[in-house]
């Protein structure tokens, strides 16, 4: 077997000894010092590993250098809010040139649907609340997060409206929530001491940073020309009146909808910034669960106790035994490998979920295996719907067990219906989608777009084998992006878009039926220049090493920077040279 | 603690001075009927369904032309006649022939090698015909759902209404593979350009319960009750703070943050001038009851049924019925109330896979029927432009129905154009003729009667090769949003909608 990437050069990309299992590339990947990612590295807990994306206490602002942006607007200290932990005002962090290279960009990130929808259920213990017929949708770039794609409209500002009011509407609805979100019993409309309670409370947890004074007076008194919740309260000889004026302001304000980094300026190094301890914790809120700081959280930042990475560390293994770890964990790697939006649903599709998320469950957070476990453990967790499905013996349960794949050729997450649901067309598979799917996610390629004049939407033609048509496609003059593609997919072609087991072609798309008397699938697939292999679990053998640094960009990227079809300048700042050598290759080669 | 405060701006509009001894209701009291004398401003409405019209047999596109045409199985909504037996197209037609036009023939020119036309699209199909219709530029050379310039609603709300607001809303809800695979734009279907001369997509929404709220919740009429004078001005309040932090925040920012949070801001301010714009009464302008809450949103398209091939009952079906009518009702009144004067419909997506089951009664999805062959398909496919065709009919009864400011009907000052992602005919993708991958033989639909359209009524009328961009063009130059009739790079308006 030949790696299309040698070890050392993995090693050079994750800082770390792949050959060995030992999977900490999660905690590399050139956003954390170098000093932090070798301690972590001799970790080697795949879940700690989430962790270290978190660390990067800096990043180069996009507003400056070639974007024209000013140092000067980070500077934090004589108006606007503090930016956490009283550090306003310059950074005292001492950054080395190695990891000045691996500064990552940061911009204002829009919460996406899903975590606005976590945010204000936290902050106002909304069970059912939710934005999701109202707010833009989140485009998947492969993730739902991508700043570059989050453009304000009226799309977006007249749902944060109507969202706020419905929440303030709410929570008016029901007496006993709002009196303990208040936290104080009001002596009258116009109790301003235990209207400053709440703004101070909510406040800091709304917008993830404690309040000015000047904010507080605004939120009391209002601003020049307007009035503030007190005389609304007031007005209407009702305190919660004022408390409905502050949710629909807190809930709208961009402190709210963005999440804000401005961190502060480090000496010398312009450009770059240093985050507040405030920043920090929501970032790590965010990446590891999805949602808002809780309190305790903040109350680590606002006493400084995230500074250095052995804090943050413990903080992530706090978080990470929190059961929204494992749903972020789990919509992290269905976003990343494509099928957060699977092309089949019902009860099936929802024990394929559930399946993955077990293999997650088990990998990264029980056992605290070798990530790369993800793509070889030789067991997986099915009921008898789906062990019938893979064609596994039943187990008699309706409740899924751990059940081992045994001489199936399968082997983890290249395996289960989740995965094998990616890249179908016309109700069956397709070896060109899969192919592009593993090359671009797994193998950190970029397949170029198809020709313009290649018409990609065409119903396959009938009574012609797969492995003919495409053979006739690549030598109409795409041969070189189809054999970095087709030969990939073939090798999967024996496992429908169901993760079912077959040996026969589907005749008739439309109705899936099986004519086992015309097209033999042969099965066998190729990397080429690596070696062939037969299914998933062979295929996991040669996708492992580029599995890893390619985690590392994808993390990084869900984490901080977008990484997109159309922002690719904003890559992780070093990916192994060695790697980047091998995209460029791959992309000049491969052009149609 | 101060005193309480009415809006400043409450104050300048018309009572300064001596606001606070004025009772609140008072203070609060729209411009009222004055209004009602002076001639009612033009409107434009465009809407758009992500389908092509047919493949091998036609359907759809009358063979006669003039009035008397006789109406296809996709156009059988436009008239008084029963209709096909599924559920989705209902009992009896709408009859608003007199009112309706359709422009047949129509043709997209597209790319030879890298070069694009003027108002062409690139030679791959889905999701590339939307933008030289709705903007008439070219599209881009490869993939692109986004226009190359401002949409017509855009234009034309700058030319009809000024500060008046442009509505853009959705039908569809799910999308396919969540962006609709890789033809989809996020749904947009309207674009402008702001100050800096970039071009901005509108997010549409597809909630009715929310575009209510945005239209009405800050209505008041006539007589607004006192706490409804308060809850108004309360959110004045506080769209005026979020505004001031907003733009605090934003001097804190790099150069890349604060344009996009900028953007944010106007947005904000665009919101909080809405809340200060008085509504003028008169004709059948009222705040309509609540729409209720959003009809159930039914799961992605791809929530088939566990064998991965039947669709289940309600996969990827969320009322669309329900919210064409919630969101075609809020567009009529909102132009009755002179609330906006421009709207942009998105009624199915580029390469559309709504779920057809529940809307014309055959299994399947819109866009598969354009791909499938045989008879039945075909006839599904005619459905399928007949279920867009039914709603844009049934938002020209409800403007015909409804008084305008000035006592005339609503549809005769304006101007609604129906769009198609596709023709029938040559695929320069493949190479092959009668393929719904075509932009050969499209039709548009036209109706209302601004500055003489339809004054003849309705007709079929044959353009061979027109752009469709020339029907929006007639419709944008009937109301007089544009001066010189031109969209982008087509000129010309179709004369025969005029005669």
């Amino acid at each position: 077997m030949r790696f299309a990437l040698s070890r050392e050069d993995l090693s050079r990309c994750v800082g770390q000894d792949a050959g060995t299992g030992n999977n900490s590339m999660f905690v590399t990947g050139g956003f954390d010092s170098g000093r932090q990612c070798r301690r972590r590295a001799q970790g080697g807990a795949a879940h700690v590993g989430l962790a270290g994306v978190l660390v990067a206490g800096c990043y180069a602002g996009l507003g400056t250098g070639v974007d024209g942006g000013d140092a000067a607007s980070a500077e934090t200290g004589s108006e606007g809010p503090a930016s956490g932990g009283g550090e306003s005002g310059g950074s005292g962090v001492d950054v080395t040139d190695e990891e000045l290279e691996r500064v990552m960009h940061s911009g204002l990130r829009r919460l996406t649907v899903r975590e606005y929808d976590a945010t204000v259920h936290d902050l106002l213990q909304a069970d059912e609340f939710t934005g999701v017929q109202q707010l833009p949708v989140d485009p998947l770039t492969p993730f739902d997060n991508d700043y570059t794609e989050q453009i304000a409209s009226s799309g977006l500002i007249d749902p944060l409206d109507f969202l706020a009011a419905r929440a303030a509407d709410e929570l008016a609805a029901d007496p006993a929530r709002r009196a303990a979100l208040v936290g104080c019993e009001p002596t009258s409309p116009g109790d301003e001491s235990c209207m400053r309670q709440f703004i101070q409370g909510f406040g800091r947890r709304a917008l993830r940073r404690p309040l000015t004074q000047e904010e507080i007076e605004e939120y009391l008194h209002g601003t020049s020309g307007n009035n503030g919740a007190l005389d609304h309260a007031i007005a209407a000889d009702d305190f919660y009146v004022g408390i409905d004026s502050l949710v629909r302001v807190m809930l709208q304000e961009p402190d709210f909808i963005y999440r804000v980094e401005l961190g502060s300026p480090v000496p010398g190094q312009p450009g770059v910034f240093e985050l507040s301890q405030f920043e920090l914790a929501t970032r790590i809120s965010y990446f590891l669960l999805g949602t808002t700081p809780s309190d305790e959280l903040l109350d680590l930042a606002e006493a400084g106790e995230l500074r250095d990475p052995a804090s943050v560390r413990q903080v992530a293994e706090s978080l990470l035994s929190d059961p929204r770890a494992l749903a972020r964990i789990g919509r992290f790697h269905a976003m990343w490998l494509g099928y957060a939006v699977m092309p089949h649903g019902g009860e099936l599709a929802a024990a394929m979920q559930e399946e993955t998320n077990a293999l997650l469950s088990r990998v990264i957070l029980e056992e605290r295996l070798p990530w790369y476990d993800l793509f070889r453990l030789t067991e997986t967790y099915v009921s008898d719907l789906l062990a019938e499905n893979y064609g596994l013996p039943n187990s008699g349960s309706e409740e899924p067990k751990w059940v081992d794949w045994g001489e199936t050729g399968r082997r983890g997450l290249l395996s289960q219906g989740t995965f094998l649901s990616v890249g179908g067309k016309a109700n069956d598979t397709s070896p060109v989608a899969r192919g592009k799917v593993i090359r671009e996610r797994l193998m950190c390629q970029t397949i170029p777009d198809p020709p313009p004049a290649v018409d990609v939407d065409q119903v396959p033609e009938e009574g012609v084998c797969k492995v003919e048509r495409y053979a006739v496609h690549r030598a109409n003059g795409c041969e070189g992006c189809r054999s970095l593609m087709d030969p990939l997919g073939f090798g999967l072609e024996n496992y429908d878009t169901l993760g079912r087991y077959r040996e026969f072609e589907i005749d008739n798309p439309e109705t899936a039926d099986v004519d086992e008397s015309t097209c033999a699938i042969p099965g066998e697939g190729e990397i080429t220049g690596v070696g062939t292999f037969r299914g998933p679990a062979e295929l996991a053998t040669f996708s492992c090493p580029t599995v890893g640094s390619e985690t590392v960009r994808r993390s990084s990227s869900f984490a901080l920077s977008p990484v997109t079809r159309r922002s690719t300048s904003l890559i992780v700042a070093s990916p192994p040279r060695s790697h980047r050598r091998q995209v460029r290759g791959s992309s000049a080669s491969t052009s149609c | 603690m101060g005193s309480f405060r009415l809006h400043r701006r409450t104050l300048l509009r018309g009572v300064a001075g001596v606001a606070l001894a004025l009772p609140a209701l008072e203070i609060m009291m729209p411009q009222g009927r004055a209004r009602a004398a002076e001639p009612s401003p033009r409107r434009f409405f465009v809407a758009y369904g992500g389908i092509s019209i047919g493949t091998t047999t036609n359907l759809v596109v009358p063979t006669a032309s003039g009035a008397d045409y006789a109406l296809t199985r996709g156009l059988l909504p436009l008239g008084a006649g029963a209709l096909p037996s599924n559920p989705g197209l209902g009992g009896e037609g709408l009859d608003v022939r007199d009112h309706v036009s359709v422009v047949s023939g129509l043709k997209i020119p597209w790319a030879s090698g890298a070069e694009v036309p003027p108002g062409g699209r690139s030679v791959e199909f889905h999701g590339n015909t939307q933008g030289p219709q709705l903007s008439g530029m070219r599209g881009g050379s490869t993939q692109q759902e986004a226009p190359n310039g401002p949409t017509a609603d855009q234009i034309a709300g700058k030319g009809l209404g000024g500060d008046r607001r442009v509505l853009s809303y959705r039908v569809q809800v799910a999308s396919y593979e969540g962006t609709n695979g890789t033809v989809g734009d996020s749904a947009r279907i309207s674009w402008f350009r702001d100050e800096a001369n970039v071009l901005r997509g509108i997010d549409p929404t597809f909630s009715p319960e929310q575009a209510y709220a945005s239209l009405f919740d800050s209505f008041v009429g006539p007589e607004p009750s006192a706490a409804a004078v308060l809850l108004l001005e309360r959110k004045r309040s506080v769209v005026d703070l979020v505004r001031h932090k907003a733009q605090r925040l934003s001097q804190r920012l790099g150069a890349a943050d604060r344009i996009r949070l900028e953007r944010h801001l106007d947005e904000v301010r665009a919101l909080e001038d809405r809340l200060q714009t008085l509504q003028p009464m008169g004709g059948d302008c009222a705040k309509p009851p609540p729409v209720g809450a959003d009809p159930a949103v039914g799961g992605a398209y791809e929530d088939w049924s566990s064998d991965g091939i039947t669709p289940l009952g309600g996969a990827g079906h969320s009322d669309e019925d329900l919210r064409a009518e919630l969101l075609t009702d809020l567009i009529v009144m909102a132009f009755a109330c002179d609330l906006s004067r421009s709207a942009a419909l998105r009624m199915t997506f580029s390469q559309c896979w709504m779920q057809a089951t529940p809307l014309i009664g055959v299994a399947g999805d819109m866009h598969k029927f354009g791909h499938t062959a045989g008879s039945e398909a075909e006839v599904a496919l005619a459905d399928c432009v007949g279920w867009h065709v039914k709603h844009f009919a049934r938002l020209i009864t409800r403007l015909r129905d409804t008084e305008d400011l000035d006592g005339a009907s609503l549809l005769d000052s304006t101007a609604a154009v129906l769009l198609f992602e596709g023709g029938r005919g040559y695929n320069p993708e493949a190479d092959i003729q009668d393929s719904a991958h075509s932009t050969e033989n499209m039709i548009a639909l036209v109706g209302g009667h601004a500055g003489g359209l339809n004054a003849g009524g309705g007709q079929h009328i044959v353009k061979p090769d027109w752009h469709p961009a020339n029907v929006v063009v007639s419709a944008l130059s009937a109301t007089g949003a544009i001066p010189d009739e031109t969209l982008g790079e087509v000129s010309g308006r179709v004369p025969e909608l005029f005669g």
